[in-house]
């Protein structure tokens, strides 16, 4: 049978249930824009029934006994955490990208009015000039300014691109540093989730804090994790362990001489670092492969132009009387680093001694002038196919192709991040209007057990104070 | 699909960037007049942008440096013309001589003219452009010709250069006349019937005479030479002036807006960005925790 008090315990049940459901509300309307959040909800579930009328010779049934939390339930999907890690990874890649090219595309300012094919143009026509009026001192002036402005526009270019890899490298040292400090917290909260969970416990929050690690990891390296049967979380970048369980592996960055003392990243093994997305990954793929292409083009250029001229410039004669013969025009090379140092012989700044004529004494010889002027129409480049006009033009268009393409890469992957973002929110965010209609459900459901408990009370009254007092 | 409210803000947040980045790029293009302000925006406009620019101002460098073989050609020319002029003058100074009726007073006098004539070539042949003499081959500093006593000094043993000037995309042009080749017979032939005059001797003077007609042959050669050459240098300006035009049309066609359309898609942009702005401050302050009491 059932007791009276038992039915007032029931509704206090339900009363003590709606409020851990409204606690949860309050949480979820309070996170409401926390990163990392994911939405909660108290599980309830109808507490086990059991037999009425056990001991009468009527059996009526299973009754219940009301209502109990069973857990704080927290919404997550796993694949959807999974997939958005790897677009987030693949956006960031991407964004880095674009902005270091663009950043590399604008220092080098190439469709400006003082763009390098300008300036190598500026530098023909003033031996153009030269030639066709040789003992002209403003002209040969003329000829060493263009010259000293030529050496400046591949000095400035290359000390650009060398500040751009520079730049990469800084961005390299911190975030190696944030990786393996994000990498020691999810090692910890591996730690304390194993312990909550073995103790039966649902450590949402703990798990938020990790779930929000494990997104910057990616975000970062292109980390991608498993999760172990005891909570646990295995995390890895390009197939080495970053976290296993409670311990973690650390990565170090370190001058590499070899690659003009840049910082190399390699594994506390040993083993080099090679992340395939993500902020590193485009950090070392913009520093190691993009610039040093752009460099390498420079440098070309600048070496071909440089031993053209001076080939030229040697063979040639000065003005008389001094005849000056076998003067380069560009310093020679101490380096291979070309375009970052070449400068115009200090000779060539006395105007007599710039090489206009093929032999000695013939001041209106205009020859050897006439040649360096037509350095430009010759196919130095590309193994003798291209003019070192067509082949910075053709430098300067595939790193536009370069921006754009990483441009159109990098917004493709934010699409499909946010999409994968829109679908992990659908799943984990919380909604303000929803966890407003559940407020109005719990706040009823809570005013009406504690009506029940109200009604009991009376019922309960009339047996205590009404019964047994017939005839008073 | 279960929309919750962080994903309505990012969604605005998304939409009102997307408007604002697009309505950048119009307006960029719009202030600028330009299609394009880097590579990346169009790398094959670009590339052509690029060299067409390159080309415009190779050909501006070779305009400017074809004024300056243009003046040397027309200094030439007008040298070549003067001493023309002389060698006809002396030919009729020397036909004057044979002439029966000359006594020996009479032809002296003559040969002082012929003398004045000879002095005068010397000082043609010596003419200058900017500073340089025309006629000294490669040696433009060094006086080629001087008159001292009645006798002509060849101060520059070859006059002959070349002088070569450039036409633009690799070609070349010889621009000077050989001095000594070219005035050595009229020198020569002025003095000789200069001598014949004042030696009274009019069989020499004959043979002078003959001599005169051939050297100013020769410097009419050359200044028909120059001339060629001239014209071709004139051509070669037109050319390039025209080559110029049509290449200033090619790029600006590359790389200019349509102004037109460009500010209708501003204004367009900016509908829909004003919309999107909007849209998001209407969206965002509501839940239902504004309609319940």
């Amino acid at each position: 049978m059932t007791s009276s008090m038992g039915n007032i315990n029931l509704a206090l049940g339900a009363v003590l249930a709606e409020e851990q459901s409204m606690r949860v509300t309050e949480q979820n309307v309070a996170n409401a824009s926390t990163p990392g959040y994911r939405r909660q909800s108290a599980a309830l579930a109808a507490a086990p029934s059991y037999a009425l009328g056990f001991n009468s010779a009527s059996r009526v049934g299973l009754v219940g006994q009301g209502v109990t939390v069973e857990s704080i339930q927290r919404f997550t999907s796993a694949y959807l955490d999974t997939s958005y890690r790897a677009s987030t990874a693949a956006a960031q890649q991407g964004a880095l990208t674009r902005d270091a090219l663009t950043q590399v595309q604008s220092t080098l300012n190439e469709t400006g009015a003082s763009g390098l094919t300008q300036v190598m143009d500026n530098f023909s026509q003033a031996w153009q000039a030269l030639a066709a009026d040789p003992t002209n001192t403003s002209l040969r002036t003329a000829v060493a300014q263009s010259g000293h402005a030529l050496a400046s526009a591949f000095n400035g270019r290359a000390q650009a691109l060398l500040d751009a890899r520079t730049r990469q490298d800084q961005g390299i040292t911190s975030d190696v540093a944030q990786v393996n400090q994000l990498a020691t917290q999810v090692a910890q909260l591996n730690s304390q989730v194993a312990q909550a969970q073995a103790a039966g416990n649902q450590p949402n929050d703990l798990l938020d804090q990790r779930d929000t690690a494990l997104d910057k990891l990616g975000q970062l390296a292109g980390a991608v994790s498993y999760t172990q049967a005891n909570g646990e979380v295995t995390v890895s970048i390009g197939g080495h362990a970053l976290v296993t369980g409670t311990s973690t592996s650390a990565l170090t960055a370190a001058p590499d001489p070899a690659n003009s003392n840049l910082q190399a990243v390699t594994w506390s093994d040993g083993q080099s670092f090679r992340p395939a997305s993500g902020d590193l990954g485009g950090l070392l793929n913009v520093r190691d492969q993009l610039i040093p292409a752009q460099q390498a083009g420079l440098n070309a250029t600048a070496q071909a132009l440089a031993q053209r001229v001076n080939a030229l410039q040697s063979a040639g004669t000065g003005l008389p009387p001094a005849n000056s013969t076998g003067l380069p025009f560009f310093n020679t090379f101490a380096t291979t680093n070309y375009a970052l140092e070449i400068t115009v012989n200090p000779a060539m700044d006395t105007p007599a001694n710039i090489a206009a004529a093929g032999a000695a004494n013939q001041a209106g010889d205009g020859s050897v002038a006439l040649a360096i002027a037509g350095v430009q129409n010759e196919k130095l480049m590309s193994g003798g196919t291209a003019t070192l006009n067509q082949a910075y033009t053709a430098q300067v268009s595939a790193l536009g192709l370069a921006v754009q393409q990483a441009t159109q890469g990098a917004s493709d992957q934010q699409l499909v991040a946010g999409a994968l973002d829109g679908q992990r929110q659908s799943v984990s965010g919380v909604s303000l209007d929803e966890e407003a209609a559940h407020l109005v459900q719990q706040q009823q459901a809570y005013n009406a057990a504690a009506r029940l408990m109200t009604t009991m009370d009376d019922m309960l009254n009339t047996v205590i104070s009404g019964m047994g007092r017939v005839g008073l | 699909m279960r929309v919750t409210s962080q994903m309505m803000v990012d969604q605005s947040i998304a939409n009102m960037n997307q408007g604002a980045e697009r309505l950048n790029e119009l307006q960029n293009r719009a202030a600028t007049g330009k299609q394009f302000q880097v590579a990346s925006d169009d790398p094959s406009r670009a590339a052509t942008s690029l060299t067409l620019n390159s080309t415009i101002s190779r050909n501006a460098g070779t305009l400017t440096s074809l004024g300056t073989t243009g003046d040397w050609l027309s200094g030439t020319l007008q040298a070549l013309q003067q001493m023309l002029d002389l060698g006809t003058q002396a030919q009729s100074v020397a036909k004057q001589g044979l002439s029966d009726t000359q006594g020996a007073a009479e032809r002296t006098a003559l040969g002082k003219q012929m003398d004045a004539l000879l002095q005068e070539a010397v000082s043609v042949a010596d003419n200058t452009q900017n500073g340089q003499y025309l006629f000294a081959g490669f040696q433009v500093n060094t006086v080629p010709f001087t008159y001292a006593g009645g006798a002509v000094t060849y101060n520059v043993a070859s006059t002959a250069g070349p002088i070569q000037h450039s036409l633009g995309s690799g070609q070349q042009l010889t621009v000077n006349i050989d001095g000594n080749a070219t005035f050595k017979p009229l020198f020569d032939s002025l003095a000789s019937a200069r001598d014949a005059l004042l030696n009274n001797d009019p069989a020499a003077l004959q043979a002078a005479l003959t001599n005169l007609a051939s050297a100013a042959n020769g410097v009419s050669a050359a200044n028909s030479l120059t001339g060629t050459r001239s014209q071709q240098v004139a051509s070669t300006v037109d050319l390039l002036t025209q080559t110029q035009t049509s290449l200033k049309t090619l790029l600006s066609q590359n790389e200019d807006a349509n102004m037109a359309e460009t500010l209708s898609l501003l204004a367009q942009q900016q509908t829909v960005y004003q919309s999107s702005v909007q849209v998001g401050s209407r969206v965002l302050p509501s839940s239902l925790f504004d309609f319940l009491k």
